[in-house]
């Protein structure tokens, strides 16, 4: 899936301009933890119109990344693509039958540490791959929070 | 017997020298600061199968850029490594940014050196870059003969005419800098101590030199046994 496609299944119909995510230390920390991993950019784009962001991220599942676009609205994922799965193995996760399990899941806090509000199935033989979207999907409600839009929402 | 005894010592003499004085060097390691010194020599770490890096090198705004194999250097720090070969550096003005082309994908840096995004493929970015510059004064890039405009706010990457097409040319870095960034490159992977101790142990070439030095070793042993029995042998008509 090219980003074109992506943004018209986001946003059809509408023409958006790129916005900015600016990763401050905080950001950057908590981010960091999602992730488990150094996250040395400074800026992170998305498209925002409403209440909604689309967000775009790699990251690797066991050896190659996986592009990942992460559709959010009022603080709940509304679409996960996979939109180039580059790994010789597990590529069950690009299958709505497992993507579909991100619907309406928000993020929570637990013990300092945020996560998904709900549990995603795994699936034998991409557990790597699994653990990549979940992290991916978390980093995307994360930066939503810190976007004007989602403080559209809750106005 | 004395025969022997002088082939034997003739043959080993160089190693024993090599021995004796790698040894005493080896006895005196901290007060010599061996292991503070980092061989740079290319061909002794080419015996490590260690090669000297080619730098490529830009010079804009008063920076210089380089990079050796991945690693990208701004200035004296580092910065992530870039997707393929860097063939360009140009500067966004209106952004307050850098743009470090490589073949693959472009990163944009701050004037302090931080590294702000990674452009590549999921951008569109139009690759494989084999240049970058200014067209007409604006900043653009070249993939397979087409001539791009870079538009880093919009992520637009529009075609234009090669008429104007100005390539920033790869400029030497000083030598403080080249070698800064050797030094960092190689980091500090052979110490004088080590190559000391790799030529007392005849490692430097490898298990062929470790069973020379063996056989040195049992050849001095050889010529501590001969030379006392040839003297107590030279003692004996006398009594």
């Amino acid at each position: 899936m090219s980003v074109e496609e992506f943004h018209q299944k986001a946003f059809p119909g509408q023409e958006l301009k790129w916005q900015t995510l600016w990763v401050g230390k905080e950001l950057r920390a908590e981010i960091e933890k999602i992730m488990h991993r150094k996250f040395p950019n400074l800026r992170i784009r998305y498209w925002g119109e409403g209440a909604k962001t689309a967000w775009m991220f790699e990251e690797i599942g066991k050896e190659l990344p996986i592009t990942v676009g992460v559709v959010v609205n009022a603080g709940a994922i509304e679409q996960v693509q996979i939109m180039e799965y580059r790994e010789s193995r597990g590529g069950e996760v690009r299958y709505p039958f497992f993507t579909s399990q991100f619907s309406d899941v928000r993020l929570e806090q637990k013990k300092s540490k945020w996560q998904l509000d709900k549990h995603i199935d795994g699936i034998t033989g991409a557990t790597l791959s699994v653990r990549a979207l979940k992290k991916v999907t978390t980093l995307a409600l994360y930066c939503h929070q810190h976007t004007e839009f989602a403080q559209l929402a809750s106005e | 017997m004395w025969q022997w005894h002088r082939r034997f010592g003739v043959a080993i003499a160089v190693f024993v020298v090599l021995l004796s004085i790698t040894g005493i060097l080896l006895n005196h390691t901290d007060s010599l600061d061996l292991d503070g010194i980092n061989i740079q020599n290319s061909a002794i770490l080419s015996l490590y199968g260690i090669e000297k890096p080619v730098i490529t090198s830009f010079s804009t705004s008063n920076h210089w850029f380089g990079q050796l194999d991945q690693q990208i250097y701004f200035n004296e720090s580092t910065l992530p490594g870039c997707n393929g070969a860097l063939v360009g550096v140009v500067t966004l003005t209106a952004e307050n940014l850098f743009a470090l082309v490589c073949q693959n994908e472009m990163l944009l840096v701050s004037s302090e050196g931080e590294l702000v995004e990674r452009i590549g493929d999921l951008y569109q970015l139009p690759t494989p870059i084999s240049g970058a510059g200014a067209c007409d004064k604006l900043p653009c890039l070249v993939s397979e003969n087409s001539h791009f405009l870079i538009d880093i706010n919009e992520l637009s990457w529009q075609q234009t005419k090669p008429d104007l097409y100005e390539p920033i040319q790869q400029a030497s870095a000083p030598n403080e800098l080249l070698t800064s960034w050797q030094q960092n490159y190689i980091g500090q992977a052979i110490s004088l101590e080590r190559f000391i101790l790799d030529i007392h142990s005849g490692r430097i070439l490898g298990s062929f030199g470790v069973l020379i030095m063996d056989l040195s070793a049992i050849l001095l042993s050889v010529l501590v046994i001969s030379g006392v029995w040839l003297w107590l042998k030279s003692l004996s008509p006398r009594r």
